[in-house]
């Protein structure tokens, strides 16, 4: 049976439209315009128990609505969600007991104490038995090596030293289901990859079943072998990452910095040229080519910098819409 | 220039109107304050005035002041904390071409904008229902009247830049809350919010005559009720001088310094 | 049950560590507290040098009055009203999601998740004041005085934490209310005077829907030997309607706010 089931899901909310400026400002005070939101517009799937997988879309495209619609936070407009066997909007302290959401950018530690009080709170609140949260603890905290500052206020560490500690926070009860709303936003490269990291070992150690968003196409790279691809509300893609990449996105973008003028034909002849703004020009390489036209372009061409870049995920997507039908 | 300012005021008077909810409570919880104030007042059994004022003047004496107490409260102590706590201030104030002061008074000027028009509104209306009930009643001239909205105007920038001032010690400690509590205990029962300042033994008439808090919100109000000669008049007049230039150097100073003792924490 | 007293132990002690933090700042704070005492009789005092009697209390009763009225205020700051202000915080940045993910009563977290443990200290100088002021004015009360002082201290906290929780439930509608605190407060200090200066259509709305009477007045009227009979009454429906009504309306919200946008 499977861990998380989602049938026909939709959440629509009425936002109110505010004009801007002055007078807007003081017709918003009398009348309000409201306008209906499609968050989440029919999505249907399925997840097994152990299976990493990553949503991944633009902002704005439903992601995160549809995760708090899992973990019980939004009634959804229709349809059917069990995960575990439980309906999440019942919010039942047993299924709670189960699960755990980390957003991105927002705490559940108490911002003036060190990370630890909030670590045995959340031991009372989730009725952890002390051998075992002592046992989970230290894991924990081994993996993702905080021992020194977990006596330090919250308020005082780094982003990324906060966002470990927020992981633990919600890792102390073992959940057999994690939700991770962008949870490596705003990190720094080096604490990027610790985080993901540690989620592949967790993954791979406890077989907890994990939903990971994300709009850095990097995040799931790493990590997620099956990626659902959400846009507008809609689900425009449930299969292997692998298939995605080959399949749309099969090529690379190549920027180079030039220090000496040359002549856009002449480069454009020898080269996939995407685009060209002396001294910045953008080569659309097909994937198993990029070695090659790179040599190629250190050799022949005036070359100051130079880097390697993915083409971004809106175009992927972009891409998925117009033309190519996948079912 | 003054465009620049000017924004901030819109701005301002937008964000207010957006804190709608806010500005209801605040009503309401004034409404509920001079509702007990007035009942207080008229459950009074006394054998002589109440601190030179009848009862029907006393209670012109709170309604006058539940005005003021939106026209002068122009606090910037709160937002400037805010900011400063938060690292904000940097983005916003320590790096751009404009003076923090102005902007601070640009902003207070927006939402007291709306302020002024909401407390006038509403003083009237309770000001009609108390006379119908013939609660209310008070010499009224026109000269006190000018004189006093001069000492208001001069109420706003002693209140403005006291509490600036209070606002920038954010730059050296965490919890300025203390601070701002204290400002309200000087000003509520030293200014004349709680009671008027006639009502305290002659001891302490010089003390409070001398410190800023009076001027803060009881002078105005004793100017405007007719309970002042000229001579005092003037002497309270060159007091509040004398510490808004007091508040106007100290803001100086805090503000070179502070700002040094913030950028050099690498916040 | 008991879990939920520990997780409220846990609280306090989060509230101690935190609060101690602050050292200093916990120092000033209470000689603030002792100030502001200071600032509220001597008001009475003034008012008293100038007045014979308000609403009939005399100058002894009215000060009793008004010690009990702060001491109230300051067991609400000891239990609740830290979680109930930050609530609107919580609120507006989106960090109540946590607390509805946990497997606990939300309106427990919510009430009681920033108890402010120290002011015990506060409270207990208090108690000593309001008992010289008692001897001072020659008023000994028996147990019986002192048991039904208590309850009807107790009666009060309820039907106050009750409202102050309705009025807070609001902001799930009202997201840009930040200034309940204001609410708080000018309740609180209208229950330092007599119930009595209210008078004519004033007297049923601040009996029956905000009982400020519950506050100081009732419970005092006890030790001054002139209890009457109708506070018992609407200490008993006051505090069966509250309970009823913010438990009602907290229900209706949460599924309000799980229907609409966070």
């Amino acid at each position: 049976m499977a861990v998380i089931s989602v049938q026909n899901l939709k959440k629509f909310y009425k936002v109110h439209q505010k004009e801007p400026g002055f007078w807007g400002s003081l017709k918003s005070l009398v009348k309000r315009k409201y306008y209906d939101v499609k968050a989440v517009d029919d999505i249907s799937f399925e997840i097994e128990e152990g299976e990493l997988v990553g949503f991944i879309g633009p902002n704005g495209a439903g992601k995160t609505t549809t995760l708090k619609c899992l973990s019980g936070l939004l009634y959804p407009t229709a349809g059917q969600v069990r995960i575990l066997g439980f309906n999440p909007w019942d919010r039942k302290n047993q299924f709670l007991k189960q699960i755990s959401l980390v957003m991105g950018q927002k705490n559940q530690l108490w911002w003036d104490l060190p990370a630890i009080e909030t670590f045995n709170l959340n031991k009372e609140i989730y009725e952890v038995p002390t051998p075992q949260y002592k046992k989970t603890l230290d894991e924990l905290v081994q993996l993702l090596e905080i021992e020194d500052i977990l006596k330090v206020q919250v308020r005082k560490l780094s982003l990324g030293q906060r966002m470990k500690c927020e992981l633990i926070a919600a890792l102390l009860h073992s959940p057999k289901v994690l939700f991770l709303d962008e949870p490596t936003i705003g990190l720094d490269v080096v604490s990027q990859k610790k985080i993901l990291d540690f989620i592949r070992e967790y993954n791979k150690k406890h077989q907890a079943t994990i939903i990971l968003t994300s709009h850095y196409m990097g995040d799931i790279e790493q990590l997620c072998q099956r990626v659902m691809v959400i846009d507008n509300g809609r689900l425009c893609f449930d299969g292997q990452l692998s298939d995605i990449i080959q399949k749309y996105a099969d090529h690379k973008l190549v920027s180079l910095i030039l220090n000496k003028e040359v002549d856009p034909k002449v480069v454009a002849k020898v080269f996939p040229v995407k685009e060209f703004n002396y001294p910045k020009l953008v080569l659309n390489v097909k994937r198993d080519q990029v070695a090659g036209i790179t040599a190629r372009a250190l050799e022949q061409l005036p070359v100051a910098d130079l880097s390697i870049e993915e083409p971004a995920i809106e175009d992927i997507i972009r891409e998925l819409f117009t033309g190519k039908d996948y079912a | 220039m003054i465009r620049k300012y000017l924004a901030f005021f819109k701005n301002q008077f937008s964000a207010t109107i957006y804190y709608r909810g806010s500005i209801l409570v605040w009503i309401f919880s004034n409404l509920v304050f001079l509702t007990v104030i007035v009942s207080v007042w008229l459950s009074a059994n006394s054998s002589q005035s109440l601190g030179g004022y009848s009862t029907s003047e006393l209670i012109g004496y709170y309604l006058a002041g539940f005005f003021l107490h939106w026209v002068v409260n122009w606090l910037p102590f709160y937002s400037t904390a805010d900011e400063i706590k938060s690292g904000e201030i940097i983005a916003s104030s320590l790096t751009k071409p404009f003076s923090f002061y102005w902007r601070k008074f640009s902003e207070e000027a927006g939402w007291h904008s709306f302020a002024v028009i909401l407390g006038m509104t509403l003083t009237l209306v309770l000001a009609v229902i108390l006379q119908q009930q013939q609660l209310i009643a008070f010499g009224f001239s026109w000269d006190n009247l000018l004189l006093a909205i001069a000492a208001i105007v001069l109420a706003i920038f002693l209140v403005f830049g006291f509490s600036l001032c209070l606002g920038l010690l954010a730059f050296w400690f965490t919890e300025v809350w203390t601070v701002d509590t204290l400002f309200w205990a000087g000003r509520n029962f030293l200014g004349g919010w709680y009671l008027p300042i006639s009502f305290f033994p002659g001891a302490f008439q010089t003390m409070i005559r001398i410190l800023p808090f009076r001027y803060l919100f009881s002078f105005p109000l004793e100017i405007f009720l007719g309970k002042l000669s000229l001579t005092e008049i003037v002497f309270g007049m060159a007091i509040s001088l004398f510490w808004i230039l007091f508040f106007s150097l100290l803001y100086k100073v805090m503000w070179e310094r502070g700002r040094k003792a913030y950028t050099a924490f690498g916040q | 049950m008991f879990r939920y007293l520990k997780l409220y132990f846990h609280f306090f002690r989060n509230c101690l560590v935190r609060e101690l933090e602050f050292r200093f700042n916990a120092f000033l704070l209470s000689l603030v507290h002792i100030f502001w005492l200071g600032v509220m009789l001597g008001s009475v005092t003034l008012i008293f040098g100038q007045v014979d009697s308000l609403a009939g209390w005399r100058k002894e009763e009215v000060l009793i009055l008004a010690v009990v009225g702060m001491l109230f205020h300051d067991i609400t700051e000891m239990f609740f009203i830290g979680g109930l202000q930050r609530f609107s915080y919580f609120i507006r940045h989106g960090e109540f999601d946590f607390i509805l993910l946990k497997p606990v009563n939300s309106r427990f977290m919510t009430s009681f998740r920033y108890a402010e443990f120290q002011n015990i200290f506060r409270i207990i100088i208090m108690i000593f004041v309001l008992a010289s002021f008692l001897r001072g004015a020659g008023i000994s009360p028996s147990i019986y005085e002192w048991a039904g002082f208590s309850a009807f201290f107790l009666a009060g906290l309820i039907v106050f934490y009750n409202i102050f929780f309705m009025v807070i439930t609001t902001n799930f509608w009202l997201i840009n209310v930040f200034n309940f605190n204001d609410i708080f407060d000018r309740f609180l200090s209208a229950g330092r005077y007599p119930v009595d200066i209210f008078k004519g259509r004033l007297k049923p709305f601040f009996a029956y829907v905000i009982p400020l009477g519950l506050i100081g007045t009732f419970a005092v009227e006890i030790f001054l030997g002139r209890a009457r009979l109708v506070s018992f009454w609407i200490a008993i429906l006051m505090v069966v309607v509250t309970s009823l009504l913010s438990e009602l309306f907290w229900r209706f919200a949460l599924k309000h706010y799980q229907s609409a946008s966070s």
